[in-house]
C-alpha cells in the first residue's frame, strides 16, 4: 500500500504483457458466455476452409501415392482402334514388364434375352501389375478371370440381369461364365466415365467373343511396370516417355505415368476445389462478422470495468493487451476445433462415400491446408476485432462512465483501423497466394467484399425505408417498422448474415435446375433413343431393315465413325500448347471423327465452305467453330490428327456451329471423304422412335438387333443422360453442402447479433408493456419485424442469385436459364424458418423479462 | 378517464397488507412488508423513503409490473389478482400513465411517436392528432420529430409526461421524475406535472427523496425497510 503523500512510479502504469496476460485470464474465469458465437463462429469459418484445403490436399496425395495403382503401372500408353504393332511392342518390353489390356463397351445378353450394356476390360496373365483385383464373392476365387470362358461382372449387372455367380452369359459370339463378384480393381481412372456395369475377362475370353474387328472401337492399354531403379527416377520416367514418342512418333500413343497419373482429372479436381474455396472463404467472412459482433457486444459490457482499469492508472496498450489476449485465446480455441473438423473431412468424406469416390482419399491430416487455415482464421479475427477493442481501449475512462447508457460511439484510433485493413488485405492476399489462377481470384475476392457492401448497402436501405413507414397501422406492425429502422436495428445483421448463404444456395439450386432441363427437356425433344457402335459398313442395310421390320416408323442415321487424337495444331505439338480451359477436353484423349460429303444435320457452316461432291484434293478438315476458337484455329490452319497409327494433316476449310443438344450424329472433326475413307472403320448408327412408342415395341426392337448383331453395342441415350444426372447431382451436393455450411454460419451470426441487441429488445418490450401493450401485440411485432426482415433478404437472395445464375447459364455454361419459382419458394421458406426460429427464441426471451430491473433508476 | 371514483370517493389505489419477496444469490429479500394504503381518487400521494426503502416497489405494484407475493391490490377499482399481464397491461394503457427518473423513451422514435404510442395501444384512431396536442400541451410542439438522443434531460422528461397523460389516465404514478434533472429543470418539469395533474383531475401518487417535493402533495407517506413508518395529514397543495 502507498502511504498517504506518496507518489506512485510512473512505471507502475507501464504496460507489462505478463500483467495482461494475468488480467485477462481473471477476466476469463468470469466466464465468456458472450463469446460463445465468437467461438462459433471461427471454428465453423476455419472448418470450412480447412476441410476444403484437406480434401483437395488429400485427393492430391491420393493421386500421388497411388499413381501406380491408378494407372495400373510406372508408365501407361494407350492406342485406339489398333494394337500395338511388333516394333512397339518390343519396344515397350525394352523398358520393362509390360501387361496389355483392352477395353471397350459391349451389350451381356442373359438366357432370358435380358441384355445391358458393359464396360469390358480384357487383360492378359501379367495383369495386374501392381495391386490386386478384388473379388467380393466368393470368397476363394482366385484368379478365376484368367480362366478361358469365366469371367468376372460388377454387383450391378447381377442385380439388373437376374443372374448369379454361375450364370451363363453372352457376350459378343461367346458364352461365358460367371465366375464370381468384381470388386476394386487396380488402374481404376484409366477407364472413362462408365455407362454400364464391369466386366473382367481374359485376352483368350476376347478372342473367342468375335468384338475384336478392324475399326472396333476397342482401348488398347500397354502398362509398364519398369525396374525397380528406374521406376522411382523421375528422369527416367521422362526418358522412358521420350525414347517411345521419339521412335514411334506417328503411333499415337496417349502416355501417362505414376507420378501424374491423371492430369485432366487433376487439372478439373483443381477448378473445382478453387471454386469452392472461395465459398469457404465467404463463409470464414461471414463468420468474422459474427466474431466482429461479438466482440463488440462483450466489450460494451466491459466498459465499467475498462473504466475502472483507467482510473487505477491503467494504459490503453494494457486494456488493449488485456482484451486482445482473450481474443486470441478464444480465437485459439475456434481455430483448434474449426481444424479438428477441417482434418477429419477427408476422413468424413472417404467413409460416407467410399463407393463413388475414383479413388481411396489420403484421410491423414493435411498440415499445409491446415496452417493455412489456421492463419485465414487468425487474419479473419484480427480484421473483425481490432478495430472494436482499439475503440474500447483508447477512450478516456470519464467518457466510458458517461456513456454507459448512451448510444455514443467512439471511434477506433486509425492505427487500429489501418491493422484491421492490414489483416484483410493480408487474408485476400493469403487467398490469391494459394490459387492458381490469381487473376480470377483476385476478382472473385473483390467480388466477395462488393457483395458483402451490397447486402450492409441493403441493409441500411432497409431500415431507410421502414423509417418512411412508422405511422402505420396496426400498432405491431409500426413498432415492428420503428424496430427495423432504428439504432440497433437488425436489418443489415439478417441482410449480410443470411443473404450470402442464401443467394448461395438459390444460384446453386437454379443453374442445377437449368442444367438438369437443359439434360432432359431440351434433349427429349428429338433426341435419338440409342446409339449403336461398331455397326458393319456391310450389314447397316439389314440392320435398318430389321428395325422397321418392327417399327416401321422408326428413324435411323448413321455415319463413319473412328476415333483419333490432335497431334499438333498449326504444326505445334499439343503438349506445347496452352489453350483456353474449356477447350482442353478436346486435346486430352481420343475424339469421335467421321468423313462425309454432306454438311451433318444439326450444324451450320459459318465460315468457310462445304468441299464439293467427290473431292479428291489434299485432307479437309470441318472444325467446331466453337472449339476451333478456344484452340486459336481459324481457316486455314492445319491440324495433324493420330488416326490408327497414321498421322493425319488436314486443312481447316470450314467452321460449324453444332447444335450438341439435338445428339443427332455430330462431331468435333468431320473430314473430307478422301481422307479417311480407306481407313478401317465401322458405322455409329442412331435410332429415334415415333412418338409414343410403347416401351415394350423399343425392348422388342432393341432384343432382336442384339440377337442378330451380338457384336454391336447398345447404347440407350436415357442411360448416359442418367449418369450426365448423377455427376451433376453429386457436384451440385458439393457445392450446397458448402453453400449450407456458410448458411449456418449466418445463422449462428444473427443469433449472436439477436443475442448482443437482446436487453435492449426486452427494455423496449418492458417498456411497451408499460404503456400498455399485451404480449400478444409484442409478439406479432418481434415475429414481424424478423419476418419482414427475413422476407426482404430473401427476395434479394432470389433476385441477385437469379440475376447470377441467369448470367452463369448464359455466358459461362452457354444454357438456356430457366427459373424455378419452387427453388426461390423453397429459399423464402428456408430463409424464414431461420430468421422466425431465431426471432420466436429472441421474442420468448423477451417476453419473459420482468419490467422492475429495467424500469428502475439506475 | 373515468372520474365516476373520483365522484364517489373510493380509493385509486387500495393496498392491504402487501407483501412482495424477490429472490436473490443470498436468498429471499423482503422488499415491502405488510403495506397498507389507500389513495382517494384525485389526490397526491409523496411516497417518500430512503435508498432501498421499497418506494419503487411499490409504485411497481401499483402499476401492475411487479405482483404481490401476498397481500390485495387495488387500483381503479380492479383487483390486480383477477387480472393476468395482458389484462394488466390494458389497464395501464386506458388508466395508469407512468413517469419515470430515467425517462424511458423508446430511442428508436420520435418525441410524436413516443407520446402516440400508448393511444395506438389504445387503437385510437386520432393518435398522433392527441400526440401532437399533448406535446403542445408541455411546449414541445417544435421538437416533434427528434428523437430522444437529440432533446435535452428536461426535454425527455416533458415529453415523458405528454406520453404518460396523452390517454389521460386516471391515475399518475412518478418516480423520482426529477432525479435525472437540474433544480431549475426538475421545478419547471414538476410544475408541468402538478399543472396537468390538477387540469385532468388524476390521481398522483409521486415517489420522491425531495421533501420540499413531496410537500405539494396531498398527503406524504414515509416508508422504510419496506413499511410504513408515518403518514402525514393530508395539504391542500398551495396554489403557488
Amino acid at each position: 500500500m502507498i502511504a498517504a503523500g506518496a507518489t506512485a512510479s510512473p512505471s507502475s502504469a507501464r504496460f507489462r504483457l505478463p500483467l495482461a496476460f494475468t488480467i485477462a485470464m481473471r477476466e476469463l474465469r468470469s466466464g465468456a458466455g458472450g463469446l460463445i458465437v465468437f467461438v462459433l463462429c471461427i471454428a465453423l469459418g476455419v472448418a470450412a476452409v480447412a476441410a476444403i484445403g484437406s480434401l483437395a490436399a488429400a485427393f492430391d496425395q491420393a493421386l500421388a501415392r497411388q499413381g501406380r495403382l491408378l494407372i495400373g503401372g510406372d508408365l501407361s500408353f494407350e492406342l485406339i482402334h489398333r494394337q500395338a504393332n511388333p516394333d512397339e511392342r518390343a519396344a515397350l518390353e525394352a523398358l520393362g514388364q509390360v501387361s496389355e489390356s483392352a477395353s471397350f463397351r459391349a451389350m451381356a445378353r442373359a438366357e432370358g434375352g435380358k441384355s445391358a450394356l458393359i464396360e469390358v476390360k480384357a487383360v492378359d496373365d501379367a495383369y495386374p501389375l501392381y495391386g490386386a483385383v478384388s473379388i467380393t464373392k466368393p470368397d476363394n476365387a482366385g484368379l478365376v478371370w484368367r480362366f478361358p470362358g469365366v469371367v468376372l461382372v460388377e454387383r450391378a449387372l447381377l442385380d439388373r440381369l437376374g443372374l448369379d455367380i454361375g450364370s451363363p452369359l453372352k457376350i459378343g459370339e461367346a458364352k461365358v461364365t460367371i465366375g464370381g463378384v468384381l470388386g476394386d480393381q487396380p488402374d481404376r481412372l484409366a477407364d472413362r466415365l462408365a455407362y454400364g456395369p464391369k466386366l473382367l475377362m481374359s485376352r483368350e475370353t476376347l478372342d473367342s467373343t468375335g468384338l475384336v474387328q478392324p475399326g472396333s472401337l476397342i482401348r488398347w492399354t500397354y502398362r509398364v511396370k519398369l525396374p525397380e531403379a528406374r521406376a522411382a527416377d523421375r528422369d527416367a520416367i521422362a526418358a522412358s516417355r521420350t525414347d517411345i514418342q521419339t521412335k514411334f512418333p506417328q503411333a499415337g500413343f496417349a502416355i501417362n505415368d505414376w507420378m501424374d497419373p491423371a492430369p485432366s482429372l487433376r487439372r478439373d479436381a483443381g477448378r473445382f476445389t478453387q471454386f469452392i474455396s472461395f465459398v469457404g472463404l465467404t463463409a470464414l467472412l461471414l463468420g468474422g462478422i459474427g466474431v466482429g459482433n461479438a466482440i463488440q457486444s462483450y466489450m460494451a459490457k466491459k466498459r465499467d470495468i475498462i473504466a475502472t482499469f483507467k482510473c487505477l492508472g491503467a494504459p490503453a496498450r494494457l486494456v488493449l493487451a488485456v482484451y486482445l489476449i482473450q481474443a486470441l485465446l478464444l480465437a485459439a480455441v475456434g481455430i483448434a476445433i474449426g481444424l479438428l473438423l477441417g482434418a477429419l473431412a477427408p476422413a468424413a468424406i472417404a467413409a460416407i462415400y467410399a463407393d463413388s469416390l475414383p479413388i481411396s482419399l489420403a484421410v491423414e491430416p493435411h498440415p499445409l491446408p491446415l496452417l493455412t487455415a489456421a492463419l485465414a482464421g487468425l487474419l479473419t479475427m484480427v480484421l473483425f476485432v481490432l478495430w472494436p477493442l482499439g475503440r474500447a481501449a483508447s477512450v478516456s475512462p470519464a467518457v466510458l462512465m458517461r456513456t454507459h447508457l448512451t448510444e455514443e460511439h467512439e471511434r477506433s484510433p486509425w492505427p487500429y483501423a489501418a491493422g484491421s485493413v492490414a489483416a484483410g488485405l493480408a487474408l485476400f492476399a493469403l487467398a490469391i497466394a494459394a490459387s492458381e489462377e490469381r487473376a480470377i481470384t483476385a476478382s472473385i475476392s473483390v467480388g466477395i467484399v462488393a457483395a458483402f457492401l451490397l447486402l450492409s448497402g441493403f441493409g441500411l436501405l432497409l431500415q431507410r425505408y421502414a423509417a418512411k413507414f412508422r405511422r402505420t397501422r396496426p400498432p405491431s406492425l409500426a413498432l415492428a417498422l420503428a424496430s427495423i429502422s432504428g439504432p440497433g436495428s437488425l436489418a443489415r445483421s439478417i441482410a449480410v448474415s443470411l443473404g450470402l448463404g442464401l443467394g448461395l444456395l438459390i444460384a446453386v439450386a437454379l443453374i442445377h435446375r437449368s442444367l438438369l432441363t437443359e439434360i432432359s427437356s431440351n434433349i427429349a425433344i428429338d433426341a435419338p433413343a440409342y446409339y449403336f457402335l461398331d455397326v458393319e459398313a456391310a450389314d447397316l442395310a439389314a440392320f435398318k431393315d430389321k428395325v422397321r421390320a418392327i417399327e416401321p416408323n422408326a428413324k435411323l442415321d448413321d455415319a463413319p465413325m473412328l476415333r483419333g487424337r490432335i497431334v499438333a495444331l498449326k504444326g505445334v505439338p499439343v503438349e506445347k500448347i496452352e489453350v483456353a480451359p474449356d477447350s482442353r477436353w478436346v486435346l486430352a484423349g481420343d475424339r469421335g471423327l467421321t468423313y462425309t460429303d454432306a454438311v451433318p444435320p444439326s450444324s451450320t457452316i459459318v465460315a468457310g465452305e462445304w468441299w464439293p461432291k467427290g473431292y479428291a484434293g489434299p485432307p479437309l478438315v470441318s472444325f467446331d467453330a466453337e472449339m476451333a476458337k478456344g484452340l486459336g484455329l481459324k481457316l486455314g490452319d492445319g491440324i495433324t490428327v493420330n488416326i490408327l497409327g497414321r498421322n493425319v494433316e488436314a486443312t481447316i476449310a470450314s467452321l460449324r456451329k453444332i447444335d450438341w443438344e439435338s445428339l443427332a450424329i455430330n462431331f468435333v472433326m468431320v473430314f473430307s471423304p478422301n481422307t479417311l475413307a480407306d481407313a478401317p472403320h465401322r458405322m455409329l448408327t442412331t435410332l429415334e422412335f415415333p412418338k409414343g412408342t410403347a416401351p415394350e415395341r423399343e425392348g422388342k426392337v432393341i432384343q432382336a438387333l442384339s440377337e442378330a448383331y451380338p457384336l454391336v453395342t447398345a447404347i440407350k441415350v436415357g442411360d448416359i443422360v442418367d449418369a450426365a444426372k448423377a455427376l451433376l447431382g453429386k457436384v451440385m451436393t458439393a457445392i450446397s453442402t458448402t453453400a449450407g455450411v456458410t448458411l449456418l454460419i449466418g445463422a449462428a451470426v444473427l443469433a449472436g447479433a439477436v443475442a448482443a441487441g437482446q436487453e435492449r429488445r426486452k427494455y423496449l418490450a418492458v417498456i411497451y408493456k408499460t404503456l400498455g401493450a399485451t404480449r400478444l401485440r409484442i409478439i406479432r411485432a418481434e415475429l414481424l419485424e424478423f419476418g419482414l426482415l427475413g422476407l426482404a433478404t430473401a427476395a434479394l437472395a432470389v433476385l441477385i442469385a437469379t440475376l447470377t445464375a441467369w448470367a452463369l447459364c448464359k455466358w459461362a455454361f452457354e444454357i438456356t436459364f430457366v427459373f424455378s419459382p419452387l427453388a426461390a419458394a423453397e429459399t423464402v421458406l428456408l430463409a424464414l424458418v431461420f430468421v422466425l426460429t431465431i426471432g420466436a427464441i429472441a421474442t420468448w426471451r423477451v417476453l419473459s423479462a420482468k419490467a422492475a430491473p429495467y424500469l428502475r433508476a439506475e | 378517464m373515468d372520474h365516476t371514483l373520483k365522484q364517489r370517493r373510493v380509493p385509486a389505489i387500495k393496498l392491504e397488507d402487501l407483501h412482495v419477496t424477490l429472490p436473490s444469490r443470498a436468498g429471499p429479500v423482503a422488499i415491502l412488508r405488510g403495506i397498507d394504503l389507500s389513495v382517494p381518487a384525485g389526490d397526491a400521494i409523496a411516497v417518500v423513503g430512503p435508498s432501498g426503502s421499497g418506494k419503487s416497489t411499490l409504485l411497481m405494484v401499483v402499476a401492475g409490473l411487479e405482483r404481490a407475493t401476498t397481500g390485495r391490490v387495488e387500483v381503479m377499482d380492479t383487483d390486480y389478482a383477477a387480472l393476468d399481464e395482458d389484462g394488466l397491461a390494458r389497464l395501464r394503457a386506458a388508466n395508469i400513465g407512468i413517469v419515470f427518473q430515467s425517462f424511458h423513451l423508446v430511442p428508436t422514435m420520435t418525441a410524436l411517436e413516443n407520446v402516440a404510442l400508448p393511444l395506438e395501444f389504445l387503437d385510437q384512431d386520432n393518435a398522433f392528432a392527441t400526440a401532437s396536442q399533448a406535446l403542445n400541451e408541455v411546449g414541445l410542439s417544435h421538437r416533434e420529430s427528434h428523437f430522444p438522443g437529440q432533446l435535452s434531460g428536461g426535454e425527455q422528461q416533458r415529453v415523458a409526461i405528454a406520453r404518460a397523460l396523452a390517454p389521460s389516465p386516471a391515475l399518475i404514478l412518478a418516480d423520482e421524475p426529477t432525479g435525472n434533472l437540474d433544480l431549475a429543470t426538475g421545478t419547471q418539469v414538476m410544475d408541468l406535472l402538478f399543472a396537468l395533474k390538477e387540469k385532468t383531475g388524476a390521481t398522483l401518487l409521486l415517489i420522491t427523496h425531495d421533501r420540499s417535493l413531496a410537500k405539494r402533495c396531498d398527503r406524504i407517506v414515509s416508508v422504510a425497510d419496506g413499511r410504513i413508518v408515518g403518514a402525514g395529514a393530508k395539504r391542500k397543495v398551495a396554489a403557488s
